[in-house]
């Protein structure tokens, strides 16, 4: 809160400074912020609401669970992107009305308060989220079924509530706070761009494009989630498919519509777009090939025949060739959707560059319009693995069998990796477009790489990821431990809980989590956050611009490195599970491997999605006052 | 009004009025015994801590 209001003042300074004192950016950072949060818990409630039913109705049919499960994803989808696209839209048009409607080309970069408020909300939901859950995860599964050889999820573990939540946190208020930012932050940085070329154009629809896409895609959504009847016998992934599947044909067709808006030339706009969608799916085939049963994980299950230094070095590998196909994906999809935009431009008399730009923002759009749909798969995951554990605990295990319950947790996984995937492409395409917002907004022209300051800024960008992974990854270290010792306490001090006789206090587990993680997201926040302002004010507006690509390309390389590293060392420690190894030397391998990767998938690699955009924000909301104080000290 | 304006106000509402029929819908549902009811309230109770 203390963080919150500070910016706040200081987001007041800007107001004074540019606009007259109307806190039209201060305004919309709050409004962002608590839009942000307010989106995350959303995601809670629809999945706590659902969990118990889900888990109800496996004891009505096998199907059932899983059509409750995604219709709870559901509403977590179409919230998050209505909300996005509401708060958006009516700033929007407040700040339009306020401002005269002749000064429509203005109006984007007041609303950019909103991308900022909704980045910050969202570092703190995935980072304090990823923190929570991990150091709930360890601490339930080391000390609950090594040391006291309980099953996992059994009422008798202190922290097996704690890591209940942590699953809701994590991956429901981290993921539903992360997209919402992404495409809010993409929202209003494509305006900024389309206005500048409404002042070439006269075309307001530049402007308002990526909310008729926006809109387009939550359409899509409500037409593809249509599609998920899973069949008898068939696995869940497959119905979910159908449905993504169907809400990317469906968009695509809504797009041709609405970018037919544009005019002579509308069609280079339109394959721009369907780019970006197949960049995505591509991103989604890659994930899933890296983290599924398929020749990377296989590899590393073969590796544990050896130990766990070369099952960690072969996981490592994995995670290191991950990134190349996804990466190719994505500069496909935006060289390619330049070209397309330029000729758009050179048919409608544009200047190219601008238009290619324009190109490369259809592309990212056409990316996030699947947004609802990937994150109703994505609270699936939650939904589905807290069912299972209140399957468990609520004693109806043998009652619905144990296949409904394995079927439930093998596509609550796979949703979450899909979901991952997606916001990994998708938070490249935003930070990479956020950043030609930037450039925009200070008019750079070009980057000198000979110039010490640039090259500073380059690197300093580069090296902010790894300093922020490794706060996180330690901060998870750290809570774990407190909370294993919590748990040894209990079973040593509270007598009759391995007998079943007396019951844990779960809320010490719970607070223990929340506590620890609130505390350790303190100095990787404000760190993201000083750091582009620092260099933005000692080095200059070009110098921020380099330290933003510095920051994108190295993180967006290791958040593919730890999520689909560790997602594949936690496949991998599944499959010798499922193929009867418990307990032997390569499954003792495997689940060493499975720990390192847990803080990398689920607390340091997500939050560096969040990372990438929020320095971005940072950059577009403090780009004027960075342009002001360099020319000052040019006198 | 502008051609693509009843777009984006049609899908904001369509979008949340779906999502809150959903949610009625879900909790309409039968939650289960109430041991089952009771593990939920504890997840929700330790999401709202949170």
């Amino acid at each position: 809160m203390l963080v919150l209001a500070v910016l706040t003042v200081l987001i007041y300074g800007l107001d004074v400074a540019m606009n007259k004192g109307i806190p039209f950016v201060s305004a919309s950072f709050m409004l962002g912020t608590i839009s942000s949060l307010l989106a995350g818990y959303v995601s809670m409630d629809a999945a706590t609401l659902t969990n118990t039913r889900a888990a109800q109705a496996a004891r009505e049919s096998k199907t059932k669970p899983l059509t409750v499960s995604f219709m709870g994803g559901l509403v977590l989808g179409l919230m998050v992107v209505s909300m996005s696209l509401a708060g958006v839209a009516g700033m929007f048009y407040l700040y339009w009305m306020l401002n005269g409607w002749s000064n429509v080309d203005k109006v984007p970069k007041l609303v950019m308060g909103f991308g900022f408020g909704a980045s910050l909300a969202a570092l703190f939901a995935q980072l304090g989220g990823g923190i929570y859950t991990k150091a709930a995860d360890v601490g339930a599964d080391l000390v609950g079924k090594v040391e006291a050889g309980i099953p996992e999820d059994d009422p008798r573990n202190p922290a097996v509530i704690a890591d209940n939540v942590g699953d809701n946190v994590g991956d429901c208020a981290g993921r539903g706070a992360d997209l919402f930012e992404s495409i809010s932050a993409e929202n209003i940085g494509s305006m900024i761009i389309g206005a500048s070329l409404y002042m070439i154009t006269r075309n307001m629809y530049f402007i308002f494009f990526p909310l008729v896409a926006r809109a387009s895609g939550l359409i899509g959504t409500l037409i593809g989630s249509v599609f998920v009847k899973p069949k008898e016998g068939e696995m869940p992934v497959a119905s979910m498919r159908r449905a993504l599947i169907a809400s990317v044909l469906t968009t695509a067709a809504i797009f041709y519509f609405v970018t037919s808006w544009f005019g002579k030339g509308y069609i280079y706009l339109y394959i721009s777009s369907l780019l970006g969608m197949f960049a995505a799916l591509a991103i989604e085939v890659a994930i899933e090939y890296y983290t599924e049963i398929h020749g990377p994980v296989k590899e590393i299950v073969k590796s544990t025949e050896t130990g766990p230094a070369t099952t960690i070095l072969s996981g490592l590998a994995v995670g290191m060739e991950a990134p190349v196909i996804p990466t190719i994906a994505v500069l496909v999809a935006l060289g390619a959707s330049y070209y397309l935009g330029s000729l758009f431009g050179i048919e409608n008399g544009i200047d190219p560059h601008y238009a290619g730009i324009y190109g490369t923002v259809a592309a990212t759009i056409g990316m996030l319009s699947l947004t609802g749909i990937i994150l109703a798969m994505d609270g699936y995951g939650p939904i589905a693995d807290n069912a299972s554990g209140i399957i468990e605990m609520g004693g109806i295990e043998e009652e619905v069998g144990s296949e409904v319950k394995d079927v439930l947790d093998a596509a609550g996984n796979t949703t979450k990796s899909l979901a991952k995937g997606f916001a990994m492409g998708s938070a490249v395409m935003a930070s990479l477009l956020l950043f030609q917002a930037y450039v925009d907004v200070v008019k750079i022209t070009q980057f000198n790489l000979i110039e010490p300051r640039t090259l500073i800024g380059l690197i300093t960008g580069a090296a902010l990821p790894f300093f922020f992974s490794s706060r996180a990854i330690r901060a998870v270290g750290r809570t774990a431990f407190e909370m294993i010792k919590e748990v040894r306490r209990q079973f040593r001090e509270i007598p009759g809980i391995l007998e079943g006789k007396n019951e844990p206090d779960y809320a010490r587990c719970v607070d223990i989590s929340t506590r620890a993680a609130q505390k350790e997201m303190i100095v990787p926040g404000l760190v993201s956050l000083a750091a582009p302002v620092v260099v933005g004010f000692l080095l200059g507006p070009v110098a921020a611009g380099a330290f933003l690509i510095g920051v994108t390309a190295s993180g967006i390389m290791l958040a593919f490195l730890m999520n689909t590293g560790g997602a594949a060392w936690d496949n991998a420690k599944k499959f010798i599970e499922r193929s009867g190894r418990k307990g032997t030397d390569e499954h003792k391998a495997a689940v060493i491997g499975d720990t390192v990767g847990d803080p990398l998938k689920d607390t340091a690699g997500p939050s560096l999605h969040v990372l990438l955009k929020l320095v971005n924000n940072v950059a577009i909301v403090m780009g004027a006052a960075f342009l002001m104080y360099s020319l000052s000290l040019l006198g | 009004m502008l051609p693509w304006e009843p777009i984006i106000a049609i899908s904001v509402v369509l979008g949340i009025s779906i999502a809150l029929l959903l949610r009625y819908l879900i909790s309409r549902m039968n939650p289960g015994t109430e041991r089952m009811v009771k593990i939920s309230n504890a997840i929700r109770k330790g999401l709202l801590h949170t």
